[in-house]
């Protein structure tokens, strides 16, 4: 999927400048940048639920999903029929036996047959996250789009998330996803792309855009990186607030 | 009041639905019960009211005229009135509720059915009501779609998932709605031939019914139930957000103005024959949603049944209650309608998912 020279005006104010990347084939693509630097409203237009005002996006398949900021819903369906949902396009409210082998493979495949039956009000953010892909999977996409998934999330929640990012990725999936947290990504995502108000700083390989430089101009903070055994840590310090 | 006796079962299996809240129940089982009760509702309101007259004397050797009258002319076009306004108000409730993602959204609490009567008032007005037998309801529907339009319009604006937004909106729309329907009614409270008619309107009731009401009602109602079934299904997607819902192939623009035309042919229908029945829409797919769960599909048939069970008793009790005289059904329903909205409310306070 390649975006060329994508801009976003909204009222006059122009929040997304001439953003020019390419995503790979079934990679995990970030999204990075600090709050209000535009990443959700590019998921948006990613998502073809917001037109850009100009610029085009290439490549974008037929078949895509949203997942968004996981919310309770205003009805208590259980799991079982919002995953059938997802092949709404399909069975169009008249779910056939072949809806229903697919959706469960897909509830299978993300590992919730146990929420199966539960009401999606009921559940931790994590597992609305992973019902909410679930869905996506029985829709068949093959392209995920996920807002801050990993917003509030426990660390065992997000590395299970992680684990089943790497696994769909592995299936042939791309999922591109906004992220605000710097601390986890190294371990979420292959591909990524650092915005600050509106423009890219840095994109490519995530060890290409992890760059010091770039991570001070878009958070302001410096980050240290430091070699230990196999494993390279970093730390971060406040620009603004010296200790 | 021998008649509510033998409702008690059934007032004690929703106290029960509403005690145990959201329980696995067999959808066919729900089905029959509910269409039980209805059949059994129907019937116990067909023989009672001023005088208790059983159907099955029409079939006797001992049917009279009188008989007959009020049981075929009068009361049984009243009680099929009570069934096409229950059944209309609660699909509208149910469909409401799923255009706006909120189960506190109904018709009169949004102020749709106040802009039907507000059409309807302007009918009577200007005396237009004598002019044939569809000008009330298609007053009435104009009424209905520019205001649900208005508060669309609003929507855009305010989020209206958020229940506060919803009602402090809808409060603002019924009040100039209902500031205007008064006012007309203040400039002719002098006219004898208007007044009481349109007073009548406001509080809602189903006395003097007639088989013209009947045929103004059962085919523009039937048809936006048919209509209703097409877009039960895309509601339950739209429930996920309207986001996810265009990324799974809804076609967002023509559900909305589907949902907009359906609803207000029911409540336009429904408010041309009843008056204004607030509450209504508002209970009976919430106690439907307690029975069958959240699938709309389920919903709107046994909300349709529920609504014309509900309003057939509450009609009943409307013309029994202080025999001779007769309350508006439309100031019973507010009567028992409103604690339970409170109620409502007050779960949602709690943080219980409604």
């Amino acid at each position: 999927m390649k975006i060329d020279q994508l801009s976003l005006n909204i009222n006059d104010k122009t929040l997304l400048h001439e953003i020019c990347f390419e995503v790979p084939p079934a990679s995990l693509f970030a999204i990075l940048g600090p709050n209000g630097a535009g990443k959700t409203l590019l998921l948006r237009c990613l998502a073809n639920l917001l037109s850009p005002s100009s610029g085009t996006i290439l490549g974008r398949p037929e078949k895509l999903a949203w997942v968004p900021l996981s919310q309770a819903l205003p009805f208590g369906f259980v799991v079982r029929d919002l995953v059938l949902m997802g092949r709404y396009s399909i069975h169009q409210g008249f779910a056939q036996a072949e809806d229903r082998r697919i959706a469960d493979e897909a509830i299978h495949r993300i590992g919730i047959e146990t929420l199966a039956n539960r009401s999606y009000n009921s559940l931790s953010r994590g597992e609305q996250t992973k019902v909410d892909i679930a869905r996506a999977l029985a829709s068949q996409a093959k392209l995920i789009l996920l807002d801050e998934p990993f917003s509030n999330l426990d660390i065992d929640a997000a590395l299970q998330l992680t684990h089943l990012f790497h696994e769909l990725r592995d299936d042939g999936k791309t999922l591109i996803f906004s992220h605000h947290d710097l601390h986890t990504v190294a371990i979420l995502a292959t591909h990524g792309l650092l915005l600050k108000q509106g423009r890219i700083l840095q994109y490519g390989l995530l060890s290409e855009i992890f760059q010091a430089s770039a991570i001070e101009e878009a958070y302001n903070v410096k980050a240290i990186f430091q070699q230990s055994g196999e494993h390279q840590f970093v730390r971060f310090e406040s620009l603004s607030r010296p200790s | 009041m021998s008649c509510l006796a033998l409702l008690m079962p059934v007032f004690s299996y929703f106290a029960d639905t509403l005690e145990n809240g959201l329980r696995p129940r067999s959808y066919s089982k729900i089905l029959i019960l509910c269409t039980v009760v209805f059949i059994l509702s129907f019937f116990v309101s067909w023989s009672f009211g001023g005088a208790a007259l059983y159907p099955w004397q029409l079939i006797g050797l001992d049917a009279d005229d009188m008989t007959s009258h009020i049981l075929l002319s009068i009361r049984l076009p009243r009680i099929v009135c009570a069934c096409i306004v229950g059944a209309a108000l609660s699909c509208a409730g149910l469909l409401t509720q799923g255009l706006f993602r909120n189960p506190l959204a109904s018709p009169s609490v949004i102020g749709i059915s106040s802009g039907g009567s507000l059409g309807a008032i302007i009918a009577f007005f200007f005396g237009l009501h004598t002019s044939g037998l569809w000008t009330l309801p298609i007053f009435a529907f104009v009424g209905c779609v520019l205001t649900t339009i208005l508060i669309l319009a609003l929507a855009r604006s305010v989020n209206f998932s958020a229940v506060e937004d919803l009602l402090l909106v809808g409060f603002a729309i019924n009040s100039i709605l209902s500031a205007i329907s008064t006012f007309l009614l203040s400039l002719s409270l002098k006219e004898f031939d208007k007044a009481p008619a349109m007073m009548n309107w406001l509080m809602g009731t189903l006395s003097g019914k007639t088989w013209d009401h009947v045929l103004i009602g059962v085919f523009p109602i039937g048809l936006a139930l048919l209509a209703s079934v097409r877009i039960s299904y895309q509601l339950n997607v739209l429930s996920l957000g309207s986001e996810v819902a265009h990324t799974l192939g809804l076609k967002l623009r023509r559900l909305r103005i589907q949902s907009i035309i359906v609803i207000s042919t029911l409540v336009a229908t429904a408010v041309s024959i009843g008056g204004i029945l607030p509450f209504l829409g508002l209970v009976v797919p919430h106690l439907s949603r307690l029975m069958v769960g959240p699938d709309h599909k389920k919903l709107l048939v046994i909300s349709a049944i529920n609504g014309m069970s509900l309003l057939l008793i509450a009609d009943l009790a409307a013309r029994t209650m202080i025999a001779p005289s007769e309350i508006q059904v439309g100031i019973l329903i507010s009567l028992f309608g409103s604690p339970f909205f409170l109620w409502m409310l007050y779960k949602r306070r709690r943080g219980i998912a409604v």
